[in-house]
């Protein structure tokens, strides 16, 4: 029957889609690791003791955090 | 369903009638089993997954009445068709009361059988038919749901940390008095990162709205060799690094269009980007932009890895990437580099609004050749019309 094999073809459909979904997500996370790591290594080679980027690493930080929890659907 | 996924048991006492139904309803094309008494047929039952049970009523150790109404309880989908030698009507009553689907007298006639059993068949194929329209229903609001959550965080709640985030490490750039090689190194990854997400929100936000026609595109005059001059400039270096030839080629006569500069600049640039990615060190793609039949071309031919032919229809669907994911670089620079399949579908998104095409020449291993046709505009026939412009509501889709 025709209307078969459109059905199946619509499910199928549908899984390509939601791994295409995850795929953006995972390519979300993979940056965000990126972006912390890049954060924590510039934390700990910080060489210019006159300033004090404390606060501002954290805020990064804070942020991230925020998009990783939006991000966890 | 197939008629030979009908897997049908057959419970019957007489040796010789339960092996006449067997061979009929085989050679109809269904998978038959068969059982001696109800009893049997019970356990058969627990083994194996039937979706007729066709079944005598009177049978020693355990009767087909009785069959029947353990059968309905247990397993309420399968179908059961009951054999009566005594002709009553009140034992097929009975028999339809307690959930048969129908009955068959004895003797046998086998056209009404095979009427009976068809009837039968088309029942649970339908059944099955709609199950996996639920099934199918059912992933495609999961999707729904998915792309419509998806699509409110990268376009609303994703943008304001990002932009946070990149505010802090521009402020953290300029704390830094003379970094070292490292803090350097470190810095840029940080800026290509964030830069690369904040494109991603960029992306789903102008693809999702010029399929649903809720961009506003401007409608300005546009000289198509300024804008390919600027996108030139831009990627000529990434060219350059890679040592693939970039060849530029421009017709003499004047080339203006009517459009959105920044989506022309993002169709031109988006077209490049992707021969560059497709493309081997020391390959050579030629770009050429010229007037033919009242109608402007803007076309990119690379020498690189081409397009199998059957992915040539989805090349332009969203997320569509013709490499496969071992060779996916990080860099989107590199050869098959990064990316998320988006590009192409935006730009045939934004061809369209402008009423113009894309066409698509490919030949795997040897290159691919992307064409944009778009409606030339004359400017000397436009004296003025600079300062009407307007914006006008995008018809993507």
């Amino acid at each position: 029957m025709d209307s078969k094999s459109k059905d199946v073809l619509i499910c199928e459909d549908c899984r390509l889609q939601l791994q295409d979904f995850e795929s953006l997500l995972s390519f979300i996370r993979s940056r965000l690791d990126v972006i912390g790591t890049s954060i924590y290594l510039l934390e700990n080679n910080w060489s210019d003791k006159t300033s004090d980027p404390g606060k501002y690493f954290k805020k990064i930080n804070d942020e991230m955090e925020l998009i990783r929890k939006l991000i966890n659907i | 369903m197939r008629r030979d996924e009908v897997k049908i048991l057959v419970v019957e006492d007489e040796e010789i009638i339960r092996l006449m139904f067997q061979q009929t309803f085989e050679s109809w094309g269904f998978k038959v089993d068969v059982a001696e008494n109800g009893k049997d047929a019970l356990e058969m039952c627990h083994q194996k997954k039937y979706q007729i049970v066709v079944t005598d009523l009177n049978m020693p150790v355990m009767d087909g009445m009785e069959l029947l109404k353990r059968l309905k309880s247990k397993w309420p989908n399968i179908e059961v068709i009951v054999i009566t030698g005594y002709a009553t009507i009140e034992s097929a009553i009975e028999a339809m009361k307690l959930g048969a689907y129908d009955f068959i007298l004895k003797p046998v006639n086998f056209d009404h059988v095979q009427f009976t059993m068809n009837k039968c068949y088309s029942k649970i194929r339908a059944e099955a038919e709609n199950q996996e329209l639920r099934q199918a229903n059912m992933q495609l609001l999961e999707l729904n749901e998915m792309k419509d959550k998806f699509l409110y965080i990268t376009n609303h709640e994703i943008r304001t940390p990002l932009t946070i985030i990149k505010g802090y490490i521009d402020v953290l750039k300029n704390l830094v008095q003379n970094p070292n090689e490292e803090l350097s190194e470190t810095m840029e990854i940080l800026d290509e990162t964030t830069e690369e997400l904040n494109e991603l929100v960029d992306r789903m936000h102008l693809l999702e709205a010029l399929e649903h026609g809720k961009i506003m595109a401007k409608n300005e005059l546009v000289d198509l060799k300024i804008v390919l001059t600027k996108v030139y400039r831009e990627v000529a270096k990434l060219f350059k690094q890679r040592q693939i030839e970039l060849k530029v080629v421009v017709d003499k006569k004047p080339l203006f269009i009517r459009g959105d500069y920044r989506q022309i600049q993002l169709v031109m640039r988006e077209l490049l980007q992707n021969a560059l990615k497709f493309t081997p060190d020391r390959g050579n793609v030629m770009v050429r932009l010229e007037l033919r039949n009242d109608k402007v071309y803007y076309s990119v031919k690379d020498s690189g890895i081409g397009i199998p032919f059957d992915k040539q229809k989805v090349i332009f669907d969203r997320f569509y990437e013709i490499q496969e994911v071992v060779n996916h670089k990080t860099s989107k620079d590199e050869f098959m580099g990064g990316g998320l399949g988006i590009g192409l579908s935006m730009v045939k998104e934004i061809i369209n609004t402008m009423n113009g095409d894309i066409e698509l020449i490919s030949e795997p291993r040897q290159g691919s050749l992307f064409k944009i046709i778009l409606p030339i505009t004359q400017p000397q026939f436009e004296s003025g019309m600079a300062s009407q412009d307007k914006d006008l509501s995008s018809k993507a889709g």
